[in-house]
Parts: C-alpha cells; structure tokens; sequence
C-alpha cells in the first residue's frame, strides 16, 4: 500500500484546525464552519442567528483565540443568538439580556473564564439555573444564580 | 450550592478549620466549577456595576477568593489576596 494512496492519512486528520487550543497555541486556522461564522461576525456587537447544531460553545472559544474577543451565545429551541463582543466585555446589559429573556431565550453563554458580578445579574434575567463561561482554550466553568 | 462545592463540602470544611477560615462564610461566596475546580468568588451586589444594571458590559471578576482544584484523589487549595478579607473567622 502506497501511503500516498491513503484516502485519510494521519496527518490529515489531526490537524488540529478549529480547536481552540490549537488556534491559540500553534497558529492554525479555524474550521470552514467558525470562518464563516466569523465573517457574519465583523465588527463589536454583531450578532447573527444560526441553527443550534452550527455553533457550540467550542466554536466561540476558537473565534476567541483567533479574535481575542468575547462572545456571548443566547440559545432559543432551535437556533442560537451570538453577540460579538471585544476584548472586555459584550454588549449585553440587564435590559437588552431581559429584552431577550422575554423573546424566548432562555439562556446564555460566554467565554471568558472567571465570572463577574454582571454574568450573575445577567444569569437572573433568565429562566435557566446555570450558565457557562469557556475561555480560548475551551476550559469552562459553571455558575448559578446565587 | 454547586454540586461541586457539594461534593467537597467535607474536605473545604477541614481545609477551612484547619486555617482559621469560616466554612459559613465559604458557603456564601460565589462558586463557579468544572469537573476538577471550584473557584470561590465574592460578590458584591452594591458594586456599581450590578446597580447601573451594566451587565456584560462589564466584566471584571468578581474577587477570586479561594481556588480548589482536584488532584488526582486530593483536593489542591489555593488562597488569594483575598481569602482573608472575605473568609477570616471573625
């Protein structure tokens, strides 16, 4: 067997492009998935809504290693709100986070790790117990309402 | 509670008696966790940020007051800058 002939070798399929870790660490590009997300994403508060199974908490954690910005991800049945923040903060007060609490999302996510007293006022303007924080690595942490 | 904090109560317990620190006043910070780390933080609902209702438009942490991480079967503590400000027994 030619290695050539492989349809898969093994050094294409880890090639680590869209992990976090990677994106971060060894410079390699994001998915096609997380590029195009991002080019619907340009610029501080942009947001776009996606289907629900084409954007994770692991996408926004690469669009962070590779942007240094933060993102905030709203989640409602099937479709997911993102919101494109900088490298501080995300443009989401109490009331734009009440606003979409009574359009029907019942949640958030972020991805910056240690949490702030904001992330907790935010957390209350929503049905959901707990809410999740990923940094550019992937690393999360869970916290609630009190 | 986190399910965490639940899960290590005993050993936080010893870890705080053994260094003067208040278990109750543990229990009352902000716990934020993963599968092997608890962070405590201290909230403070006068700070301006939470009263200007600012959200995510401001971030900055909440005082990280005892990091707990889990080795292997021990747990790792990890006291800050202000573990005695917040947790010292009165």
């Amino acid at each position: 067997m030619n290695i050539n002939n492989i349809d898969s070798p093994i050094e294409k399929r880890n090639t680590g492009k869209g992990n976090p870790n990677a994106v971060i660490h060894a410079g390699r590009p994001l998915s096609n998935r997380q590029s195009r997300l991002l080019g619907l994403l340009p610029e501080f508060d942009s947001s776009v809504t996606v289907r629900k199974k084409d954007v994770n908490m692991r996408d926004l954690a690469a669009l962070t290693a590779q942007t240094g910005d933060e993102f905030a991800i709203f989640t409602k049945g099937g479709e997911r709100l993102i919101i494109r923040g900088n490298c501080n903060s995300v443009n989401v007060d109490v009331e734009r986070a009440k606003a979409l609490s009574e359009q029907g999302y019942p949640g958030i996510g972020r991805n910056c790790l240690q949490a702030s007293p904001g992330d907790i006022e935010i957390l209350r303007c929503f049905k959901q117990e707990v809410a999740y924080i990923y940094n550019s690595q992937g690393i999360y942490l869970e916290f609630g309402k009190e | 509670m986190c399910q965490r904090f639940d899960e290590w109560a005993a050993d936080i317990k010893e870890y705080c008696e053994k260094n003067n620190l208040s278990f109750e006043k543990a229990k009352q910070m902000s716990q934020s966790s993963n599968k092997t780390m608890l962070l405590l933080q201290y909230y403070n609902p006068n700070s301006e940020s939470v009263k200007n209702g600012m959200g995510l438009l401001d971030e900055t942490p909440m005082p990280a007051v005892l990091w707990i991480t889990k080795n292997g079967d021990r747990l790792e503590f990890e006291q800050t800058e202000y573990t005695q400000r917040y947790l010292a027994v009165n």
